[in-house]
């Protein structure tokens, strides 16, 4: 494990409002970060992959600011030391089938500008960390569906970023991948900030040190997944504590 | 480079469109070359030149090639991840163009390699200054696959690169037809006949418009600074301007040293080819003093053979001396050819050189062969001779109508002296041009 690179805060929105056209997305929203596994829940359409793709500095807002690792992401050479430092597997994953997962990383840790000398071990370990060195000269297009998340995975880990972004990161994870997964965020999260977007609320009570619901492109909750279980109403439906907490939460901020 | 970004290189080339792309460009170049490989087989120069014909193929496949590697981040949508990293994507992208242009670059050698097995052992000439032409013509598949890429990237949908393939073949296409346009194209519409070559100035000319144009459509592709484009661009028309503005004659030269006419000489019958198809010498002796023995005793009969090309202008062939299109014997693999795929046999070839006598001297038909000619007794007159060296009296390809004889078959049936003294009576009055002597010529042999 790499010691932390960042003193400070790793992500800090301010008033951030994102619209496409007559739709806002994100309407005023502020989040602050530093190291740990944040969750970030909310219902279908709450702005959460949009805020995902803000921060891996795919999109820009339309007013507001983004501060990553202190960095100003309107300079170039600011937005590409922070690209150095970041890692991200959005929701969709695209990858080249005919890649072996080593040649994947290996790829990827090129566009990452990791130094050439780092690049065979940094490329083994994020291949190790995920599970797949035994698959590691398997091309992509014989990859289960699982095993090509934990691929993605790698490719995002294999900088060693301060910053990691993950869109849905468990989908197609079979149970056992998941409890793996979790250890995998814990671990990374030690002296990195790791932001989870997800709909699976027990990922979020396992893994995350914190957790932040958004809704309407707002943030309307911000506290520890123990804080959301016991914001729980008992009259509210759902088979766990944070799920209830999460369905209370939601429905207070959309009667508010 | 470093050791990550040729790793990288290396994934891309190998994981990429580029192995289809050698495996077609190679074949196609082989197939498109062959196929008329009499027109260059023995021949450094003209081996170039057909090079650069088949680049009406081999660019239109690089173009589509180029288009499928850089639609390959759309098609797998990996560029939202690729937005993320901080690598200058034009660093992405030139390495997917560097790995198609190296495929089609290694297809055109390769398809070159293959003609080269029919030129290498038995050519008598090396040729003047033909490498810069093969350059050029891998300069030129650079930019075909950089105007791919930058198609690719920034046209969406799965058809463009075949698309793109197919506007390519037919941009060159209508461009040969242009003489001016045409030098712009990578494509020469012909090939030579081994004795004329292109200045060096033209090849700078072509590799700075080429060069320029790949840069600029490289940088219009994936530079974050597209307008610096322009620089490249601009280096590009600058080369272009000399290359529109001058005409034909002004490009290709003549090489004397490759016109040189080497000789054999026995029993005082000279048989002389061009040095660049002196390769065909050997072969050819004894059959073209075959055909020169024929006219022993005829009045100024033929005593010598030239290979047309070996001289600046046949009018000025010494005298008693038979001008061959030599290149006509010439077979796929550069050997000597008893018949040629069109019919062509060394009676054949000579007894054109009989009749070109009448018409290269005395000019029937005043250059325009579609016009009646002025005296037609010279041409009949030259349409015996002709067949007469062939001598044949029903040869290939002549109807005579029933109970008519043509005036070669009444000449081929009079006895050979008689025929010889007709033919010396012939040759004269193709150095007079006198009218009268060819109506004489032709009334005897009604």
């Amino acid at each position: 494990m790499s010691t932390p690179t960042v003193i400070g805060t790793h992500v800090e929105v301010r008033d951030l409002v994102v619209r496409f056209g007559k739709r806002t997305a994100l309407d005023g929203l502020d989040l602050t970060l530093d190291t740990g596994v944040h969750g970030l829940l909310g219902p279908n359409g709450a702005g959460k992959t949009t805020l995902m793709r803000l921060l891996a500095t795919v999109a820009k807002p339309t007013s507001g600011t983004v501060s990553l690792l202190d960095h100003d992401l309107r300079d170039h050479r600011q937005l590409r030391r922070v690209r150095r430092r970041l890692g991200y597997l959005p929701q969709h994953f695209g990858y080249y089938p005919r890649f072996t997962v080593r040649e994947f990383v290996e790829y990827f840790a090129w566009l990452k500008e990791v130094p050439a000398d780092r690049v065979p071990t940094a490329v083994d370990r994020a291949i190790e960390r995920v599970g797949l060195l035994d698959r590691a000269d398997d091309k992509l297009k014989k990859l289960s569906g699982g095993m090509l998340r934990r691929a993605g995975i790698a490719q995002a880990i294999v900088n060693d970023p301060d910053i990691l972004l993950f869109d849905e990161p468990t989908a197609g994870l079979d149970p056992e991948q998941r409890v793996e997964f979790r250890e995998l965020l814990r671990a990374i999260g030690v002296d990195a900030c790791v932001l989870v977007a997800t709909h699976l609320v027990e990922d979020v009570t396992a893994a995350c040190t914190d957790v932040t619901l958004v809704n309407g492109g707002r943030s309307v909750f911000r506290g520890t997944p123990e804080e959301l279980a016991a914001a729980a109403d008992d009259s509210v439906g759902g088979d766990s504590p944070i799920e209830r907490g999460y369905t209370t939460v939601l429905r207070a901020a959309r009667q508010g | 480079m470093d050791r990550t970004t040729r790793r990288a290189f290396r994934t891309d080339l190998v994981r990429g469109v580029a192995p289809v792309a050698i495996l077609a460009i190679t074949g196609a170049g082989i197939a498109t070359l062959f196929n008329d490989s009499e027109r260059w087989a023995g021949r450094w120069g003209p081996l170039m030149e057909y090079a650069r014909v088949i680049m009406i193929v081999l660019v239109p496949l690089a173009v589509a090639a180029a288009a499928w590697q850089a639609g390959r981040d759309r098609r797998r949508r990996t560029d939202e991840l690729l937005g993320t990293t901080p690598r200058p994507s034009w660093q992405h992208v030139a390495l997917g163009w560097a790995g198609v242009t190296l495929a089609a670059v290694l297809g055109l050698v390769l398809a070159w390699l293959a003609g080269v097995a029919l030129v290498a052992p038995i050519a008598t000439y090396s040729g003047r200054g033909w490498w810069w032409g093969l350059a050029v013509g891998a300069l030129a598949l650079a930019a075909a696959s950089a105007l791919g890429t930058a198609v690719g990237r920034l046209v969406p949908g799965r058809l463009v690169a075949p698309l793109a393939g197919i506007g390519a073949y037919v941009l060159l296409g209508i461009g040969t037809y242009s003489d001016r346009l045409t030098w712009l194209t990578p494509s020469f519409s012909g090939a030579t006949d081994g004795t004329r070559y292109l200045p060096g100035w033209v090849h700078v000319s072509q590799a700075l418009w080429l060069a320029g144009l790949a840069a600029a459509l490289v940088l219009l592709a994936a530079a974050r600074h597209r307008w610096l484009a322009a620089i490249p661009a601009l280096v590009a028309v600058t080369a272009a301007v000399p290359l529109v503005a001058t005409d034909d004659e002004g490009r290709w030269r003549v090489d004397h040293t490759a016109m040189a006419p080497v000789c054999t000489d026995e029993g005082g019958l000279e048989v002389c080819l061009a040095r660049v198809n002196a390769f065909l010498l050997d072969a050819a002796e004894e059959p073209v003093r075959e055909q020169l023995a024929r006219w022993d005793g005829v009045d100024g009969g033929f005593v010598r053979a030239v290979d047309r090309v070996s001289i600046d202008d046949a009018a000025l062939a010494p005298e008693r001396t038979a001008v061959l299109e030599v290149a006509h014997l010439m077979s796929w693999n550069g050997e000597w050819s008893e018949e040629s795929e069109h019919g062509e046999r060394i009676e054949t070839v000579f007894a054109q050189a009989a009749a070109d006598l009448v018409y290269r001297n005395c000019r029937p038909y005043a250059g325009d062969v579609t016009a009646e000619p002025a005296h037609t007794s010279m041409i009949w007159a030259a349409e015996a001779a002709h067949y007469w060296t062939i001598g044949e009296t029903t040869p290939l390809g002549v109807v005579v109508e029933d109970g008519e004889t043509a005036p070669f078959q009444v000449l081929l049936s009079r006895p050979e002296a008689e025929q010889k003294d007709w033919l010396g009576r012939y040759l004269a009055a193709a150095h007079t041009c006198e009218p009268a002597a060819f109506d004489a010529l032709m009334e005897e042999l009604r």
